[in-house]
């Protein structure tokens, strides 16, 4: 009787336990299935077709021709696609660097000192993301313009005469002028995110390494930066996979110019496709190929040689 | 009751996620059409109860006509005009505009998207570039408006839509075997100026030769301005518009005039390494080289050097008759336009050619559309011939009307806008010759844009003397054959 009333009980508990299960699984699905369409539609589906279009002849509007791997054949002869890969390599040894660095330091202040302002700081160092990259261009055109930009003037004060030099339309100077409103606009996302994660190491660990005698450099050397190493891996990773396909600043600011000396991969690349020259998606969509592999390798290189750290507190 | 909520809630999901699949499987099917097709199969009793219009479409039949407008430099007030007047006369057809200063984005999208229902009936055909336009006619997608010349002119009966177009017009707009849109305006490029900066100085307005010309940029440069501006983020401002037409010259000069734009249309024989092109990209370097262009004019955008010239700071600046209604709101009140070309030869009496888009201002008809559709578009595209309209075209866009017969009245010629009277001052003076730079088809090998790209870099460094031109020429032009030599193989 015991052993039927047991039985019964059990198979109760365990039509019960398979009703949750079943609830959970029709629950994982209806919260997860529209971002997953999404993601299927807009994102997946354009990028696997893309390894088809990378196959064509195309311009976007008539029919289109099937080359096979013509496309990839030409684009390792193409001394435009080394070029602009070779000004990606030159801005992720550059910019990387100067945004984390700078948003470090920031972020340490801002949590250290207690400036009265320091509220006020935040939302201004957080402001340049907020702005559009078309907005950050045109401004940071204006400041670099040879006649009116506010660099020359400022330089001039200090008495150096630039004689109208345009900083953007010399080959030599105009790559090295994006990095810097790169770095502006930038800085404040990781700003904000470095002071949240310093933030979150307990205090015990100053409070003792005080008692200890260790001066503020050494407890930024030897436990903030120590413990921030997750955090700092992450926004390389943001940064340094950014900066190999962004491209608006480049696109609004010089077109690639002077002589081809800011063209970028993801410009060219974005000028084959819809530029005022020449089109062909199918081109584009093989060096979009190419960018995708680059930015995968970009991955795996970080992740070999900045494995990830769990530190726990 | 726990049990009902977790139903309900399951259901709200699901609902929900249908309701977003929906959301993204399109709206196409659901929507309404915006037309009403003519059915051919309607009954012939029908037939006698339909009330036409004089041009024969029936009036009870209500039309959306889709318009895809481009939002230029030009506005649209013409267009908003044209629209209310033809609205009011065919109270049945009704428009749908979607005016935009980058329509090309939109159109360009529709196209490659190949649904015909979602396509503007008709669109300013504004691409990203000209090499597009060349190929959809080329394929095809555009209705055949061929049947319009012979329809009469707006309220003046006999007077026939050939007869008020001139045969350049008429010929351009047969470029590929039919006509993919009815002229409605043109536009020319070249250098504009502000004429009383010249008076002020006593710069020859005019200049005749090449040596004059040449003479000219000298006086301005020794006065301390710049003697010529481009917007060099877009650099084929100043080639496109300009210095590419010296070729021109010089081959009409040469006697080899038409061969030579025979082969330029149709990419026969060599591009960019003829003795014409060399010879006009040599003048640039020369130019360049006494340092007649600015400095730092790889970094002006189109505003910034057509600002130039508005604050005297720049004499000339190579850019097209659009500049005028563009700027009108920075122009100074002391501010005169001015036009001139590039003479290229020393003789006075020489053909001058400038840039022009002879049939470019106009409405092109999507071929995959209703039949109605297609012909209520055409209807306003005929209406769109009114003087009252040609005149909003030309005193409200600054586009230069494409009638003919306008001139004849100089109330309407007082009613262009001064850069296109400069130009027609300038046409006046001059053995002046308008000229598209069209081509008949356009490679589309990875290595035709190589060259092109070439060429299109080397612009500014040649403007300012750094660069000599002929290497990269012939780098283009091999890159160029390679690409011809692949699309014949691919035919």
């Amino acid at each position: 009787m015991n052993a039927g009333l047991n039985g019964q009980g059990t198979k109760a508990r365990y039509r019960g336990l398979q009703k949750v299960s079943r609830q959970r699984y029709i629950f994982l699905f209806v919260a997860l299935a529209p971002s997953l369409l999404g993601y299927l539609l807009f994102t997946l589906y354009p990028n696997v077709l893309s390894i088809y279009y990378s196959l064509l002849d195309w311009d976007g509007l008539t029919d289109a021709k099937f080359v096979g791997i013509d496309n990839f054949v030409h684009m390792f002869q193409d001394k435009f696609v080394w070029r602009a890969l070779y000004h990606n390599l030159l801005l992720i040894v550059v910019v990387p660097v100067l945004i984390v660095l700078i948003s470090l330091v920031l972020a340490y202040l801002l949590n250290n000192k207690t400036y009265r302002e320091n509220s006020l700081y935040k939302v201004v160092y957080f402001f340049t993301n907020v702005l559009s990259t078309v907005v950050i261009a045109l401004l940071w055109a204006f400041i670099y313009d040879g006649s009116f930009g506010l660099l020359n003037g400022i330089l001039g004060i200090f008495g150096l005469d630039m004689n109208s030099f345009y900083w953007l339309g010399s080959s030599s100077t105009a790559l090295w002028a994006l990095v810097v409103p790169m770095v502006w606009g930038g800085v404040g996302l990781y700003v904000v995110i470095f002071i949240n994660a310093i933030s979150a190491i307990p205090k015990s660990l100053y409070e003792a390494a005080e008692l200890e005698g260790a001066r503020p450099m050494t407890m930024l050397f030897r436990i903030t930066i120590p413990l921030l190493r997750s955090v700092i891996r992450v926004c390389v990773v943001f940064i340094v996979l950014g900066t190999i396909k962004g491209f608006e600043l480049m696109l609004v600011m010089t077109n690639g110019g002077p002589e081809g000396s800011t063209d970028v991969i993801g410009l060219y690349m974005y000028n084959l496709a819809f530029g005022k020259d020449y089109h062909n998606y199918g081109y584009a969509s093989a060096i979009g190929m190419l960018l995708f592999v680059i930015l995968v390798a970009a991955k795996y290189i970080i992740d070999k040689y900045y494995p990830e750290e769990k530190v726990e507190f | 009751m726990r049990v009902k909520k977790k139903i309900n809630l399951v259901l709200m999901s699901c609902i929900a996620t249908a309701v977003l699949l929906a959301g993204c499987v399109g709206n196409s099917t659901n929507k309404p059409q915006n037309t009403s097709p003519p059915s051919p199969s309607q009954g012939e009793g029908q037939k006698e109860e339909i009330k036409l219009y004089e041009n024969g479409l029936p009036q009870d039949e209500k039309v959306v006509l889709k318009m895809g407008l481009w939002e230029s430099g030009s506005g649209r007030e013409w267009v908003d005009t044209a629209v209310k007047a033809f609205s009011e006369k065919y109270p049945n057809v009704t428009f749908d505009i979607t005016a935009s200063p980058t329509l090309s984005t939109i159109l360009e999208t529709k196209i490659s998207a190949g649904d015909d229902k979602d396509m503007f009936d008709l669109f300013t055909p504004s691409f990203s570039s000209g090499d597009q336009y060349v190929r959809l006619a080329n394929a095809g997608k555009f209705e055949p408006q061929d049947d319009l010349w012979d329809r009469d002119v707006p309220e003046e009966a006999g007077k026939k839509l050939r007869s008020v177009i001139s045969d350049d017009a008429y010929e351009a707009t047969l470029a590929f075997g039919y006509t993919t849109r009815m002229p409605l305006g043109m536009y020319t490029a070249g250098f504009f100026f502000n004429q009383n900066l010249f008076d002020k100085y006593g710069w020859n307005k005019s200049p005749g030769t090449w040596d004059e010309f040449v003479q000219l940029l000298e006086q301005i440069k020794g006065d301390g301005i710049i003697p010529i501006t481009f917007p060099g983020v877009y650099a084929g401002y100043l080639t496109d518009y300009t210095f590419n037409m010296v070729q021109f010259d010089l081959a009409k000069a040469n006697g080899n005039f038409d061969q030579y734009m025979d082969n330029f249309r149709n990419f026969s024989g060599a591009q960019y390494t003829t003795a014409e092109l060399k010879e006009a990209w040599n003048r640039i370097y020369e130019l360049g080289k006494k340092g007649y262009f600015p400095e730092g004019v790889a970094a002006l955008n189109h505003t910034q050097s057509q600002m130039q010239v508005l604050q005297g700071k720049a004499a000339l600046v190579s850019t097209g008759d659009w500049v005028g209604n563009e700027m009108k709101e920075h122009t100074p009140a002391d501010f005169k336009w001015g036009f001139m070309a590039i003479p290229a030869m020393n003789d006075a009496q020489q053909t001058i050619f400038v840039n022009s888009g002879v049939a470019d201002v106009g409405f092109s008809i999507w071929k995959e559309k209703p039949e109605l559709t297609k012909k209520w578009a055409k209807e306003f595209l005929v209406s769109l011939y009114a003087f009252d309209i040609q005149e909003k075209l030309a005193s409200e866009s600054g586009t230069y009307p494409i009638r003919l017969d306008f001139g004849q009245d100089a109330a309407r010629i007082a009613k262009l806008q001064p850069v296109q009277t400069a130009v027609m001052e300038y046409a006046e003076r001059h053995n002046v010759q308008y000229i598209s730079t069209r081509r008949n088809f356009y490679p589309t090998s990875p290595e035709a844009g190589q060259a092109g790209k070439l060429v299109s870099e080397m612009i500014t460094a040649v403007a300012t003397g750094k660069k000599d031109p002929l290497p990269v020429l012939e780098e283009a032009e091999a890159l160029l054959q390679k690409a011809l030599e692949k699309e014949d193989k691919q035919q």
